[in-house]
């Protein structure tokens, strides 16, 4: 070991943050950079062995006619020819799951272009089917071949429906592309292989071929052995086609024999026949014609039957009215009688009543009568009691009244006495008491008075009442005597009138019962009448049923005769249709011999086709896809490579400042420079060694293996990824930056070491302050805080690490904008598509041209959910420019489509709407007008598929992305072509809430549409196609991390071990940690937000760059960045500097001020 | 109690297995306002005795109080509190930071500190009143040296710590330097300690201490100080 080495070890070791850092870079560089290279090799070469592994075609070989197996055997004695293998191929209609598709089919191969399954097992019946494992299938689902299908597709296959048992990825079809078909929607959905004999045919399509002796798939060797041995395939396929028609030719003409032979026999048997059939027929009819004549009398002898019986029934009619009126007349005396009868009884009752009444009337009366006289006895004998009692009251009265005398007299004298006394002896004793004796006597007499008084009026009134009370009597007994008088008389008038009624009564009874016997003898005689004529009716009843039977009868004769007629007639029209068809068909085997003989005459020698490999779409595509990896990697090795310099640059110039006075030293000690500059270029070169070989070798397995985890999504016929070693390529890189960084290292330690040494050993002053441009900007420098003075003044002073740190950061920066950009520009393709360009949510193909009536129906059909229906026409055409030519969806707009289409397609130019085309213009898309040059006035020819050319006038130039689509007026067309163009082709946008799902099935229901493709689904299809550029995006993202993280690591490092000095003295000054920090790393801060705005510009640029070098077929892809993307990338930036700066607070805290101070005198 | 006062104070510096002893009771005074200066030969422990007071460096064992305050007990964070505002340093190299002016350089210690003294005046203060906008390679050393101190001086600090502040400079810069720390500290009271080797400069202290072999020889108060004008080396 020697001493050099030990010090370059010791060196590592002493920082190996510095070393690493280099190493690093140069991994990452080198690493991403090969891996990227080589990501493009390693997918070639997986694709090579699956090619190989599946015996891929180098050519394959048809002919208009097809091949047979002869002609297979011929071409595989070519000595050219490896190995050969016929298929048979055909596009046909098909329903899977109710949903009509295009699926081609392929017979199952044997050897070559050998499907691989991934899941089930190969058909082993001819009713199963090997199904494609790109397409929705699964085992066990039933392809059935539609009945859509013209009948000589139809007629292609022995069997029409399949049962899947396997899935399988095909080597012809590498990615999602399935190729176009001119059934359907215009494209294949899938393919399907089933064993040979599902087909009924004899001949092959087309023949692979594998050539010997031939190079890896897409190698130039490849390519130029495939166009020297071209010619002499086509010459070989040209041959076996011309034996194939020869063939052909031979084979028809002996079959034209025959069949002139099976004319002129079957003509003879149709005469022979026709003659037989005709004289039965004769026969026939002369039958008839007897039978007819009979029906004829019969009808005669019925009619007359029929007369006899209609007059018989009008005679019974006549009977039957009088019959009727004498009932009536009967009915009618029954009800008089009836009447009288009722009338008698009611006479009957009120003579009972009146009676009644009469006798009652005379009792009553009798007994008032009696009553009356009654009570005026007993007035009279209550006025003579009264009388008796007025004669003793007027005796008591005349007592009273002598009583009253004798008292008065009493009183008198007993009045004198006293008088009498009281003259005497006024003393006298008995005085007071005869007084009172007096004075009682008086008041007796007094009250006696009063009562006599009263007694007399009594008395006087007594008289008066009892002599009126004789007055009233005597009247009322007058009045008695005239009542009884009136009473007598009354009864007997009453008498004398119930006499008369009943007289009466019984005058009626006799005249009733005459009545009654009157009636009975009617009733007689119209019974005897009704008799009669039910008798007459009954006979007439009999003849009907007679001539009903004979009715009957003749009717039988004649449905008798009348279907004998017809059948005769049916007889006769078959035998003359018989006659015709068999004349027809004559005919028809004439024109067909005819036309065989013709078409002989015209079979033109077979047209033959020879492909190879390019003209696998998924081949090509492959290619193309492949080239997105490789624009990609040519974005990388810019940064890495300066970058690594500079960090190369800085870090030895570093060192060498670090080291002078020892290199100082060694000079003076008389090493030579080389000897002491040797150390550097040791170290330098040994990261770069280490780094370059490991950066390589890991590039090269894990970039690829990456890259092909993205593709998987689009190719999945390998999970793995070869491993490619680029030997050059690796050579290259490798030696590049050995000696990229050898050159930094001289030309640094060069210009360190190109002093005397005596000068070199002294420490080297700092580098001076100066003053930066930025001062003489006072505006903004005065208002810069003190610390971002001091910044700013520190970032400019070292011009290569601030070149170093911008670009890293910047390269950081634009490598994410590259990435997500790519992402942006290319998911969202469809979205912008279908959300700014295509606003329609179907695209319907019907199988013919719709008239206005069926147009009528489709919309009715679908008024349900759909908000907007368009009618036109589309076919492909091409479209040329100049020399340029492209494929396009030529679209005709009838006059109602024109104004309608802006609200299915919105036709813009940025932000410039464009209107619809005029006639003899046309409006192009924006990936062909790039493609062919194109400008608004420009003019392009387009010849529709169907033939005709048009030269029309570009409108305008529309943004569009996918497929190149073109739209005319229906005048232009019918101008150019001379007929209407079938609408064969609607847009349908549905109502905002219409299931997309749902609208579909009821559009691919409706009659006439053949098939019909939802927007929707569009979108999920493709958006899962581009998932895969999520890792794109990922790597990219990684990438920038990484070279974020090394730029900034370094250049911090070095910055730090730099100032170590000035930041002691600044922690001694006494600043807090954080403040420390922020003294050093606000120029990382600043650096960082210069780079990132720095980067954008650059990630923009370098996203234009790639995005126009990935060419995807039908899809034509626009840089475009986001909004999102670009903040996303400045703010990963910015996140990845403050990663460092975070990791570098650490390391700034543990920096001591005092060993610092102390270890730098 | 003395101003700074230093109580039995020991460092241990340990580098793997060896331990070695760069203090050892280490015990003296210093009275506000005075210059001290600390003499003793090359590796007697001057330097780590100032980066302890300066707060630059922890004891290991003792205590070291300063105005009262017992900084040997400080945090580390509490330490660069301590060293932003009550320390003001002047080393042998300057120490001034290159891309900064020297008025910058001085703003940028008064800008940390609470109580600062104008920038400018104290550098018109130190003499160099025409050289503010100079970068630090634009000036001499002695004027770097002025700077140095102007910008510990401008923090205002309790005490000027300086660590052989003319060892870098020829006699009669040195001279002018020492004069201006003199000057200072007499017209402001501002407590100076300084370092040498230089046993010359004893002469100007107001306080001697010699060290050696990591302690404390002697301690001693010179009664009579004299000027700096006057003393010859």
């Amino acid at each position: 070991m020697t001493p050099l080495f030990k010090n370059t070890y010791r060196e590592i070791l002493r920082s190996p943050g510095r070393f690493l850092a280099i190493l690093a870079i140069i991994v990452l560089g080198s690493g991403f950079f090969v891996g990227l290279r080589v990501s493009k090799n390693a997918m070639i070469a997986t694709a090579d062995e699956y090619y190989s592994d599946t015996e891929f075609f180098d050519f394959s070989l048809a002919n208009t006619l097809g091949y047979e197996a002869e002609d297979l055997e011929e071409i595989r004695k070519s000595p050219l020819v490896l190995e050969a293998e016929g298929t048979f191929e055909t596009d046909a209609l098909v329903s899977v799951g109710g949903v009509e598709l295009v699926y081609k089919f392929h017979s199952l191969p044997e050897v070559m272009n050998t499907p691989v399954v991934v899941e089930g097992r190969l058909p082993e019946t001819p009713d199963e089917c090997l199904g494609d494992s790109w397409t929705g299938l699964k085992i066990g689902d039933t392809v059935t071949v539609s009945a859509s299908n013209d009948d000589d597709t139809g007629d292609l296959f022995k069997e029409k429906t399949f049962t899947v048992t396997g899935l399988a990825t095909s080597p012809l079809y590498l990615n999602f592309e399935r190729g176009s078909t001119d059934l359907g929607s215009g494209s294949v959905s899938g393919f399907c292989y089933v064993l040979p004999e599902a087909f009924d045919a004899d001949y092959f399509t087309g023949i692979y071929i594998r050539c010997h002796d031939m190079p890896g798939a897409y190698s130039e060797k490849y390519d130029s052995r495939s166009e020297e041995l071209e010619p002499e395939v086509t010459e070989l396929a040209e041959k076996q086609a011309q034996a194939r028609f020869d063939r052909i030719l031979s084979d028809a003409q002996a079959e034209i024999d025959d069949g002139e032979q099976e004319y002129a026999d079957a003509l003879e048997e149709y005469r022979t026949e026709r003659a037989d059939a005709e004289r039965e027929l004769e026969d026939a009819y002369l039958e008839l014609e007897d039978a007819r004549r009979e029906l004829e009398d019969g009808a005669k002898e019925l009619e007359d039957g029929k007369k006899e019986i209609a007059d018989g029934e009008l005679e019974l009619a006549d009977s039957w009215n009088e019959l009727e009126k004498a009932r009536a007349e009967l009915e009618d005396g029954k009800k008089e009688l009836e009447d009288s009868r009722k009338e008698i009884d009611d006479g009957w009752a009120e003579y009972e009543k009146s009676h009644h009444e009469f006798i009652n009337e005379s009792i009553h009366g009798q007994a008032q009568l009696d009553t009356a006289r009654q009570d005026l006895e007993a007035a009279k004998e209550q006025l003579e009691a009264a009388e008796s009692e007025y004669s003793a009251g007027w005796s008591d009265y005349q007592d009273g009244v002598r009583q009253y005398e004798e008292g008065q007299a009493a009183l008198e004298q007993m009045k004198a006495k006293y008088d009498q006394l009281a003259q005497s002896d006024p003393t006298d004793p008995e005085l007071p008491m005869l007084n009172a004796q007096i004075a009682a006597g008086a008041a007796q007499l007094e009250s006696a008075r009063r009562e006599l008084d009263s007694a007399d009026s009594a008395l006087s009134a007594a008289s008066a009442e009892i002599s009126d009370g004789w007055r009233e009597y005597n009247e009322n007994l007058e009045k008695y005597n005239e009542a009884e008088e009136e009473f007598k008389t009354s009864v007997a008038d009453a008498q004398a009138q119930l006499d008369d009624a009943k007289r009466e009564l019984e005058d009626g009874e006799r005249e009733y019962s005459e009545g009654v016997q009157e009636h009975e003898d009617g009733q007689a005689r119209y019974e005897d009448g009704l008799k009669k004529y039910e008798d007459g009716r009954a006979e007439l009843d009999r003849a009907k049923r007679e001539l009903e039977d004979a009715q009957r009868e003749y009717d039988d004769g004649l449905r008798e005769y009348e279907d004998g007629l017809s059948e005769y007639e049916d007889a006769k029209r078959e035998a003359d249709k018989e006659f015709a068809d068999a004349e027809r068909e004559l005919q028809d085997a004439r024109d067909e011999l005819d036309e065989a003989i013709e078409d002989l005459a015209e079979l033109e020698t077979p047209e033959t086709f020879v492909l190879g490999r390019w003209g696998n779409l998924g081949y090509e595509c492959f290619e193309n896809d492949t080239s997105i990896v490789q624009a990609i990697s040519a974005v990388f090795p810019v940064f890495f490579f300066l970058v690594a310099a500079l960090i190369c640059l800085t870090t030895v110039s570093r060192m060498v400042e670090e080291q002078r006075s020892q290199l100082g030293v060694l000079l003076a000690l008389g090493y030579s420079r080389p000897a002491v500059m040797g150390k550097f270029l040791f170290y330098a070169g040994a990261a770069t060694v280490i780094g370059g070989a490991s950066g390589i070798l890991l590039g090269s397995w894990c970039i690829p293996m990456v890259v092909w985890k993205a593709y998987n999504i689009m190719y999945t016929f390998s999970d793995k990824i070869k491993f490619v070693f680029d030997l050059p390529l690796s050579a290259i890189t490798f030696s590049l930056y050995v000696v990229a960084m050898l050159a930094v290292t001289l030309f640094t330690c060069g210009r360190e070491l190109r002093d005397v040494p005596a000068n070199i050993i002294r420490l080297k002053p700092p580098k001076s302050g100066k003053r930066v441009m930025l001062e003489r900007v006072k505006f903004i420098w005065n208002r810069l805080s003190f610390l971002w003075k001091v910044t700013v003044r520190n970032i400019f002073r070292y011009k290569s690490r601030v070149l170093m740190m911008i670009l890293g950061i910047a390269g950081c920066t634009a490598l994410m904008i590259t990435g997500m950009g790519i992402n942006d520009s290319i998911r969202n393709v469809v979205d912008y598509q279908f959300t700014e360009i295509s606003l329609y949510d179907y695209s319907v193909t019907f199988s013919g041209s719709l008239d206005l009536k069926e147009r009528e129906e489709f919309l009715a059909g679908v008024s349900e959910f759909a908000e907007r229906t368009v009618f036109l026409n589309q076919e492909s055409a091409s479209a040329t420019a100049g020399r340029a030519e492209k494929e396009v969806q030529l679209n005709v707009l009838p006059a109602d489509a024109a104004s309608g289409i802006g609200e299915l397609v919105d036709f813009h130019s940025g932000n410039k709407k464009l209107r619809a085309p005029q006639d003899g213009e046309i409006l192009v898309n924006s990936g062909l007008a790039d493609a062919l040059g194109l400008r608004a006035g420009d003019s392009v020819t387009v010849r529709p598929d169907s033939g005709g050319t048009l030269k029309l006038t570009v409108c305008g130039v529309y943004d569009n992305y996918i497929y190149n689509s073109v739209y005319i007026t229906e005048r232009s067309f019918v101008e150019a072509v001379g007929e209407e163009p079938d609408i064969n082709f609607a847009l349908v946008k549905k109502a905002p809430d219409a299931d997309a799902g749902e609208g579909l099935a009821r559009i691919l229901s409706e009659d006439g549409v053949l098939t019909a493709s939802s927007s929707q689904e569009l979108i999920n299809r493709i958006g899962g196609m581009m998932d895969s550029l999520i890792y794109i995006v990922l790597l990219t993202i990684i990438c920038a991390a990484a070279l974020a993280f090394v730029v900034i690591y370094n250049l911090t490092n070095i910055n730090i071990q730099e100032r170590l000095r000035e930041i002691a003295t600044v922690k001694v000054l006494g600043f807090y940690d954080p403040e420390t920090a922020m003294y050093v790393l606000r120029e990382n801060i600043l650096l960082t937000l210069l780079g990132a705005a720095a980067g954008i510009p650059m990630g923009l640029a370098l996203n234009a760059y790639v995005v126009t070098r990935i060419e995807l077929d039908m899809i034509h892809f626009v840089p475009r960045v986001l909004l999102p993307s670009y903040l996303w990338s400045v703010a990963l930036t910015i996140a990845f500097s403050l990663t460092v700066d975070i990791f570098m607070l650490r390391r700034l805290a543990r920096i001591d001020p005092a060993v610092a101070l102390k270890a730098a005198e | 109690m003395a101003f700074i006062q230093f109580e039995n104070v020991r460092k241990i510096y340990k580098s793997g297995e060896v331990s070695i002893e760069a203090l050892r009771d280490i015990s003296f005074e210093v009275e506000k306002g005075e210059i001290c200066v600390i003499v003793g030969p090359s590796g007697a422990g001057k330097t780590t005795l100032l980066n302890i007071l300066g707060g630059m460096d922890t004891l290991t064992e003792g205590r070291i109080t300063l105005d009262g305050e017992d900084i040997s007990a400080y945090s580390k964070k509490r330490l660069i509190t301590y060293r932003r505002r009550d320390v003001g340093f002047v080393f042998q190299f300057y120490n001034l930071i290159e891309n900064l002016t020297a008025l910058e350089n001085v703003e940028l210690a008064a800008q940390i500190c609470q109580d600062p003294l104008d920038a400018a005046e104290t550098l018109r203060a130190v003499g160099l009143g025409d050289r503010l906008n100079n970068f630090p390679s634009q000036l001499s050393g002695g004027e770097q040296q002025r700077v140095a101190i102007a910008r510990a001086l401008a923090k205002n600090p309790k005490l000027l710590l300086c660590d052989e502040p003319t060892g870098a400079l020829d006699y009669n810069t040195g001279k002018q330097i020492l004069e201006l720390l003199e000057s200072t500290s007499r017209r402001s009271g501002m407590t100076v300690l300084i370092i040498t080797h230089n046993s010359a400069l004893t002469a100007m202290a107001d306080r001697v201490i010699t060290v050696n072999s990591g302690t404390v020889r002697s301690a001693r108060v010179n009664e009579e100080p004299v000027p700096i004008a006057n003393i010859e080396w």
